[in-house]
């Protein structure tokens, strides 16, 4: 197997799927397109645990038993989300390398448009099961003071010296828990960061209408979204991914305002879209109307 | 380019091209180029739809070859014998887009087409030491041969696709049963009057982890009742088949891409038994020895105990014993069965394809002999165990025989001196065994297990929610990256430079 393979898969898919710490790897760059290809799981628990836990998260949304194994396009879009969390890595660069950082986010608008979109809607659903909990990536940073000063330490373990003789120096640990949206916010510009998130999302169509109501990288219609809404299989998955949540209001808000914000390159669809909106809002009303009736 | 051979040419330089009585280009072998496996198969399936594959079957050879650039490609190479042969070959290889062409060793020229009806001559023979050469009017090129195919391997691979009509007209059918269905099978197609041989064929076993073969009862029924049908291709543990060749046979409900019959690739000795759904064919090398389904009923009777009504018998001139003799007068009053004990699984199984109907009139009792299931209408569409007929209202015989003497059921049920309240079964072992008609109880009530339920407003999925709530949150570390972190993005971006 493939080594920079086997690191994808135990360093950030596993973890992204069934949990636990996601280890970022070295930059992918073009190379995610390729890092797949004629590659397939060989540890068996693995790759059983994988199945149950994406089967489970695509039954939330259809009644499927067995959904097809990560192709090369996943793979490719997991190595993409590897480059995008690099971005929030103040060890990618130092004082007189920073302009790795914008080259990184060039690469990533550069290879998500290279990956070709869902086939089907069968297709966007696997994805969506394998990369539905991109939005509970989360990051511990640690701060930690002492009677002489204090250092902050991004999702690192401070080192056990700093903790040491805790009563004598007067060491007080503080630990704080920082969203994907804000990973970004004190080391690279943070709407570099979120547009390189934007284009990542657009990867997956389900995923990026399921979490519409995020507060960042604002949600914005894509070929990709606009072309699951446009079969009836497809809009019906993303009504329910719209309305899985208890935030009817925020849905409507969002989709008011991506709406309003439809890009220039995609306006022949607007009336794909009013359609699309205006009958999730007739059906959060008429669902909002029963509930009080 | 190629030179198109005119009228009356008689010299030709591709080595081993020479021409046929109607003038046309012709070398001792053909060969057709299919790009791929799945043309491979699709020619296949147009040529043996049209025509045997018999005939070129004995000089057949398919290769995987592989041209200087690394292409994979597929050839089929045959005796080219007539000019006739090879129009037909051409014009299916041409439909299932391959290329055909003629020649004697290793040079083949493109075959004759419209443009030139006489064939085609290579202006120069290409030096080099390849093994295949093809040249065509459109591209010259080398081929080393990679691996051969066996066609027969070839068929065994294929998956039949599933076809509802199939198998729907009469005709010889087979029937693989697993091994608790085999005897089941057996007493139903002797009860049924079916007409049907019985072998039983062993498999290794499918792992290492298995003690025995795997056995299966392997049926030959000439003319299968079209009522049949349905249990036969519905039950679990039974797949029925299609004779579609000589050897071979598909599951009823699919067909083969490929037409058997045109492919004498099988032994007529063994079986080959193509399954869909994805299995793998079941493969018999010699098929087992077949006996008649009614060599297998157990007809004969036991030994005749003594009884107190023996004794009777002994001081009376006469008493006679009570005897059960095999009558052939047709069935009547069938009303109950036998289930034994080995065959309660079966009873099981088909407890789920019962009608509701059938339900809640049937009952059943259960002994340590096994279960006995009455049905006042008729208890065919129980097909297990030993039926009984009614002979009297609580008293029943073996389907199929009568009692001797033929006394009348009301004084044979006297004779038997049961008190009120028992049903009295007299078995062809010659016993009577009595069950008390309070042990019956009905059939929907037997069969139900104890369902697990839960109160309204809790989840359902108990255990799918704790392991859903195990799951850990993904969280993110950060760490060194070593040196040239970009090193793969640079590099991209210096040969996308270059």
């Amino acid at each position: 197997m493939n080594e920079r393979f086997e690191q994808l898969v135990r360093g950030i898919v596993g973890p992204l799927v069934l949990g636990g710490d996601l280890t970022l790897l070295r930059p992918f760059g073009r190379t995610a397109l390729t890092v797949g290809q004629n590659e397939r799981l060989l540890d068996p628990d693995l790759r059983t645990n994988l199945d149950v836990a994406r089967v489970r998260r695509a039954r939330l949304l259809a009644p499927v038993d067995i959904l097809p194994e990560l192709n090369e396009s996943d793979w490719a879009i997991a190595a993409v989300l590897n480059d995008v969390l690099q971005v929030t890595n103040h060890n990618l660069g130092g004082a007189f390398t920073m302009s790795r950082y914008g080259q990184l986010i060039q690469s990533i608008a550069h290879v998500s448009t290279l990956i070709p979109a869902p086939k089907n809607v069968g297709d966007a659903l696997a994805r969506h099961a394998t990369f539905a909990r991109i939005l509970e990536l989360s990051r511990k940073d640690t701060t930690v003071a002492w009677w002489t000063g204090s250092a902050r330490f991004r999702g690192e373990e401070p080192p056990a010296r700093l903790v040491a003789w805790r009563n004598l120096r007067r060491v007080r640990i503080d630990t704080e828990s920082v969203p994907l949206a804000q990973m970004a916010s004190d080391l690279s510009p943070v709407n570099d960061f979120l547009h390189a998130l934007t284009a990542w999302m657009h990867l997956s169509p389900i995923t990026d209408i399921a979490t519409m109501t995020r507060e960042a990288p604002a949600f914005v219609w894509s070929a990709s979204t606009i072309a699951l809404i446009a079969v009836p299989a497809g809009r019906t998955l993303a009504y329910r991914a719209l309305t899985r949540g208890k935030t009817d209001h925020l849905v409507v808000t969002s989709l008011n305002r991506a709406r309003a914000n439809v890009p220039p390159q995609l306006s022949a669809q607007q009336p794909l879209i009013d359609e699309f909106s205006a009958a999730v809002c007739k059906a959060i009303d008429a669902s909002a109307a029963s509930k009080s009736a | 380019m190629l030179e198109r051979v005119a009228v009356h040419q008689t010299r030709l330089r591709t080595p081993g091209l020479g021409l046929d009585a109607r003038g046309v280009a012709l070398g001792g072998k053909g060969v057709v180029l299919l790009p791929s496996i799945d043309r491979l198969v699709a020619f296949l399936a147009l040529y043996t739809r049209q025509g045997s594959l018999a005939d070129i079957l004995r000089s057949l050879t398919i290769e995987v070859v592989r041209s200087k650039l690394g292409a994979r490609e597929v050839t089929l190479m045959f005796a080219a014998e007539t000019s006739d042969r090879m129009d037909r070959i051409a014009e299916v290889a041409r439909l299932a887009g391959g290329y055909t062409f003629t020649g004697t060793s290793r040079h083949f020229v493109q075959y004759r087409d419209a443009a030139a009806p006489f064939g085609y001559d290579v202006p120069q023979i290409s030096a080099g030491d390849a093994p295949l050469w093809l040249y065509h009017s459109s591209f010259s090129q080398s081929y080393s041969p990679e691996r051969k195919l066996d066609v027969r391997q070839l068929i065994l691979r294929l998956e039949p696709h599933a076809d509802p009509s199939a198998g729907r007209e009469p005709g010889e059918r087979w029937l693989a049963a697993e091994a608790g269905l085999g005897p089941a099978m057996i007493h139903y197609f002797v009860r049924s009057n079916v007409t049907a041989e019985v072998g039983v064929a062993e498999w290794p076993p499918e792992s290492s982890f298995e003690d025995g073969p795997v056995v299966r009862y392997l049926f030959r029924i000439p003319t299968l009742p079209e009522r049949m049908f349905p249990l036969l291709s519905r039950t679990p543990g039974l797949t029925m088949f299609v004779p579609a060749a000589p050897g071979a046979a598909v599951e009823c409900g699919f067909r083969h891409p490929v037409n058997l019959r045109a492919c004498p690739v099988f032994s007529e000795t063994g079986l080959v038994m193509f399954r869909g759904q994805g299995r793998d064919p079941l493969e018999i090398p010699t098929l087992p020895a077949f006996g008649d389904v009614r060599a297998f009923a157990r007809v004969e009777m036991r030994e005749e105990k003594p009884t107190p009504v023996v004794k009777t018998l002994a001081s009376s001139s006469v008493s006679v014993s009570l005897r059960l003799v095999p009558t052939v007068e047709p069935w009547r009053s069938v009303t109950a069965t036998w289930v034994d004990p080995s065959d309660l699984p079966v009873l099981r199984r088909i407890a789920y394809a019962l009608g509701p109907e059938t339900m809640r009139a049937a009952r059943v009792a259960f002994t340590n002999a096994g279960a006995i299931v009455r049905h006042h209408i008729g208890i065919e569409c129980i097909p297990v165990g030993q039926f009984y007929r009614r002979l009297h209202e609580n008293l029943f015989v073996p389907a199929g025989y009568d009692i001797v003497p033929a006394v009348s059921p009301d004084v044979l049920y006297r004779s038997l001196g049961a008190p009120a309240g028992q049903v009295l079964f007299l078995r062809r072992e010659g016993d009577v065994v009595a069950i008390a008609e309070q042990a019956f109880v009905p059939l929907e009530s037997a069969v139900l297990e104890a369902q697990a339920w839960i109160a309204a407003g809790t989840d359902r999925f108990v255990d799918s929610l704790t392991s859903a709530l195990a799951t850990e949150l993904p969280i993110v570390t950060l760490g060194g990256v070593g040196l040239r972190p970009l090193r793969d993005i640079e590099d991209a971006d210096a040969r996308g430079g270059t």
